[in-house]
């Protein structure tokens, strides 16, 4: 079975099989399977845990948080491949970040809200950097349901079907949904150059 | 991106194209900031083979004994509450006599309130008269149809 890279990802159907075949391999304790699905979504859900945690070693825990599932569910049969196993580990993740982020929430400790800790583009940072901290600002600002949109199709690289099929809506409704978030942040990114 | 269709449907204009490639650059920012030994530290510390949890469940914690020992718990209590029950209600041990009778028995109050008639002790009182210290109206209801079912007087 040939490890699909990092930068592969399954869109067609033979993809999808080659996928649920190294999925199956992982589960029978295929350590060569295991390490390539890791390194085909590690960093994506770890983004995603970055985007709504805003810190580094909690994305890194919930990244982590997330694979120990996945690998206690193959370990016990907890899995069955039907083609739908991407929509599923994502799930898994979101459901760990918002987990995570109301536990902050309760402790009310170290989620510093994003308007407070990112330096958002006050024209006196590096060009890409401010850009990129006034993007996360704006992201941040989105109410959940868009933000999860954002997160997944930008952060987590899910297909717009993908993500119809992990929030369990019609794909019309998601893209609409994405197509309004853009609307907001791109008013919050001309208010804020607008200031300046 | 892994389709070709990135939400911004036809006619969308340039400006919400470009905010998509920052959105996009963004998401590329966020994957490439762990380190190169990211992926090996996740796969080594979560295979599948791995004995140990990092994400401990509480699910297997689980046995039949946990169960056992409540419902146990429970059938003890109960065997113990009514055991405590039937020895409230068992009259006592010899000496005395306890008079229990059904309120709603209605002949058995008749005749008591007629033992209280027909008993020399009681047969004399009169309500004006001034009792005795040491007479029957120191004594319970009870103790006086004691005497007389006893044969203390006839």
């Amino acid at each position: 079975m040939r490890p699909i890279a990092a930068d592969e990802h399954p869109g067609s159907v033979s993809e999808h099989d080659r996928l649920g075949a190294l999925v199956t391999d992982a589960a029978s304790g295929d350590e060569a399977a295991w390490e390539s699905i890791v390194s085909m979504y590690a960093r994506r859900i770890y983004a995603m845990a970055k985007s709504r945690l805003r810190d580094a070693e909690s994305a890194e825990e919930i990244t982590q948080s997330v694979f120990a599932t996945l690998a206690v569910h193959l370990r016990e049969g907890g899995y069955e491949e039907r083609g739908r196993f991407e929509s599923w580990l994502f799930r898994i993740t979101m459901n760990r970040v918002r987990d995570e982020g109301r536990q902050r929430q309760r402790r009310s400790a170290e989620t510093v809200p994003i308007e407070a800790c990112e330096v958002v583009a006050d024209g006196t940072g590096a060009g890409d950097d401010g850009r990129l901290a006034a993007l996360r600002a704006a992201v941040g600002g989105l109410d959940g349901p868009d933000r999860e949109v954002i997160e997944l199709r930008h952060h987590g690289q899910l297909s717009f079907a993908q993500i119809a099929d992990l929030l369990g809506e019609p794909i019309g409704t998601v893209l609409a949904r994405h197509h309004r978030a853009l609307k907001k942040i791109r008013r919050v990114i001309e208010d804020e150059e607008s200031l300046q | 991106m892994n389709e070709k269709t990135d939400g911004t449907a036809s006619g969308t204009d340039g400006a919400t194209r470009g905010l998509v490639e920052m959105l996009d650059a963004l998401g590329e920012h966020e994957r490439r900031e762990p380190d190169a030994g990211f992926e090996q530290r996740i796969a080594r510390e979560t295979r599948p083979g791995v004995v140990g949890r990092v994400t401990p469940t509480r699910g297997n914690r689980w046995s039949p004994g946990w169960v056992a020992l409540p419902v146990a718990a429970a059938l003890l209590l109960g065997v113990f509450g009514l055991w405590m029950q039937r020895s409230a209600s068992a009259p006592p041990g010899g000496g005395s006599l306890r008079l229990v009778w059904d309120e709603n028995d209605v002949d058995d109050l008749l005749f008591i309130d007629g033992l209280w008639d027909q008993s020399p002790i009681t047969a004399d009182m009169d309500e004006t008269e001034t009792a005795n210290e040491n007479t029957a109206d120191e004594q319970t209801a009870d103790e006086l149809l004691f005497d007389v079912l006893e044969g203390g007087s006839t």
